[in-house]
């Protein structure tokens, strides 16, 4: 091999530039198991909640159990939020290696260091814009579910090259005794156990503070969470209000009537006063939200499959609900049949005992069990049996 | 030809499925391109390499560097800590802090006041510390 130019050992190059005993493969090991974790748990439940919202052909997820949807992406978030000091922890561990020389040893050193780009890039890309995801800030021109899930593909990619490189250095090192780090360094700085707890304090100061936007028990220390479950119109969150869907006057329009076409037997028109009339249903359901928040609410309506039998559609079909916003990726869900069917499947007049707010979907509104938020469409115009 | 040694073979078996779902990443990013503006996508993307590894990981051994010539020895540990969760806790909640994402037409967004919040958080934080360095300024005298 021909030898590489010398480079001015300076900074970050020098010989013994990083002083620190915690620059290890033990502790970049311990930090990696706990990452590589929470990392796998945040990519398989925002994997699940794309099939959900965008079904594969093989994929079908059923109405039940109600509150699986929430506690899925309660999950997605939660170790996302605590992937951060985990993440920040595990770079500054390894970041002197950013720095080796000659930066390339061999073939699967370049092929395991390559991976490090986008694994690196990844990471800090999905927490980053996952973060400002939930606090609703926006600054890029990508459409952020779409930006983000397949940033998180190829992240996990990155993932999988590194475990298999890293693989036989992390059982040794996991395997070895090792008292020596465990001792207090002689600079009087942090030692090992002190550094991993301060993370571990971290993501537990995090979660604390957040998780009771989800976790009802927990909602009074929830002071950093981006919402409160019980804020909001009628005592719980809103994410698209009717102003921003553009829907405030055609809501509240006196000759409102609920559309019901497609594969029917007849077609409906149903006025408001019409759907009072029919033999009413109640429920207790979450409006669970991708971004991690959940509440439980109190709604009575009419059952979709009440809707249905009146129309004369058979069960076993899906159907799409319509909203009356004119735009918007979001202004139609589908109900595959397992929702359509389900007699907790409501279209809702009333939430926690008083007439739905407009903020809420008046005059009509879709709720059913195990749903994601932004498939429980607002609003309702019309139900199309497919 | 002898069989390559395990860790080997896991090696390769790891690198070939990772790069290939790397490819299904970037294929589906390119594939929907009207939504993910791949140019923008990936501005994001490698900026947010750059900027950890050129601005965040140097800010943060400068400030290590400090620390250690100018904490006492027997207090750094705990300074060393207090200032590890005040730094990741005040980034992650830095855009609710600033409002990025209040908006007018929705009181149910962003509804506490987190400045108060992460200050209480820091009050909490610091006074841990403030306790642990006590305790080990009184056992090394």
């Amino acid at each position: 091999m021909r030898a590489l130019p010398r480079l001015p050992r300076i900074g970050p190059l020098k010989e013994g530039a990083f002083t620190s005993q915690l620059h290890s493969p033990r502790t970049a090991a311990l930090l990696g198991i706990a990452l590589g974790t929470a990392f796998t748990i945040c990519f398989l439940t925002g994997v699940l909640s794309h099939f959900i919202q965008q079904p594969p052909s093989w994929f079908t997820w059923p109405s039940r159990p109600a509150g699986l949807y929430r506690v899925t992406q309660g999950l997605h978030v939660a170790t996302g939020i605590i992937s951060i000091p985990l993440l920040l922890g595990k770079l500054w561990t390894v970041y002197p290696r950013l720095w080796q020389w000659p930066p390339v040893e061999n073939l699967t050193h370049l092929v395991e260091r390559l991976s490090l780009f986008p694994l690196v890039a990844g990471n800090v890309f999905l927490l980053f814009s996952g973060i400002a995801n939930i606090s609703l800030w926006y600054p890029w021109q990508f459409f952020f579910p779409a930006g983000h899930y397949w940033a998180s593909w190829v992240t996990m990619g990155a993932l999988i090259v590194h475990i298999g490189a890293k693989a036989s250095i992390v059982r040794s090192e996991l395997t070895r005794r090792d008292p020596a780090n465990l001792q207090a360094t002689t600079s009087g700085a942090l030692t090992r156990r002190g550094f991993l707890g301060v993370i571990a304090a971290t993501a537990g100061v995090l979660t604390l503070t957040t998780v009771g936007q989800t976790l009802s028990p927990l909602n009074r220390l929830a002071v950093l969470a981006p919402r409160r479950p019980d804020v909001g119109p009628q005592g719980f969150p809103v994410n698209k209000s009717a102003f921003s869907a553009g829907v405030l006057e055609v809501a509240r329009d006196p000759g409102y009537s609920l559309r019901v076409t497609g594969r029917v037997e007849r077609e409906l028109s149903l006025s408001l006063d019409d759907l009072r009339a029919l033999r009413p249903s109640e429920t207790t359901l979450p409006i669970s939200c991708v971004e991690g928040w959940s509440a439980t609410v109190r709604w009575e309506g009419i059952a979709v499959r009440e809707i249905l039998e009146l129309a004369g559609a058979g069960t076993g079909h899906s159907v799409r609900v319509e909203s009356l916003q004119p735009d918007g990726l979001y202004r139609a869900s589908d109900l595959n049949p397992s929702h359509a069917d389900d007699p907790d499947t409501l279209l809702a007049l009333r939430c926690n005992g008083d007439a739905l707010h407009i903020d809420h979907g008046f005059p009509v509104r879709l709720i059913g069990p195990n749903r994601p938020g932004v498939m429980q469409t607002k609003w309702v115009s019309e139900l199309i049996v497919l | 030809m002898t069989a390559p040694p395990p860790g080997r073979r896991t090696f390769w078996i790891c690198a070939a499925l990772g790069w290939l779902v790397i490819g299904y990443g970037v294929s589906g990013l390119f594939d929907n391109a009207s939504r993910t503006n791949p140019d923008q996508w990936v501005r994001w993307f490698v900026g947010s390499l750059i900027v950890h590894d050129f601005v965040v990981a140097p800010v943060t051994f400068a400030v290590g560097a400090l620390v250690v010539s100018r904490i006492p020895r027997r207090i750094r540990a705990p300074f060393q800590a207090g200032l590890v969760v005040s730094a990741i806790v005040g980034l992650t909640v830095w855009p609710l802090v600033r409002g990025y994402g209040l908006r007018a037409d929705n009181a149910s967004a962003l509804p506490n006041n987190y400045l108060a919040g992460l200050t209480m958080v820091l009050v909490v934080v610091w006074s841990a510390v403030a306790l642990f360095a006590l305790r080990r300024w009184r056992r090394r005298t």
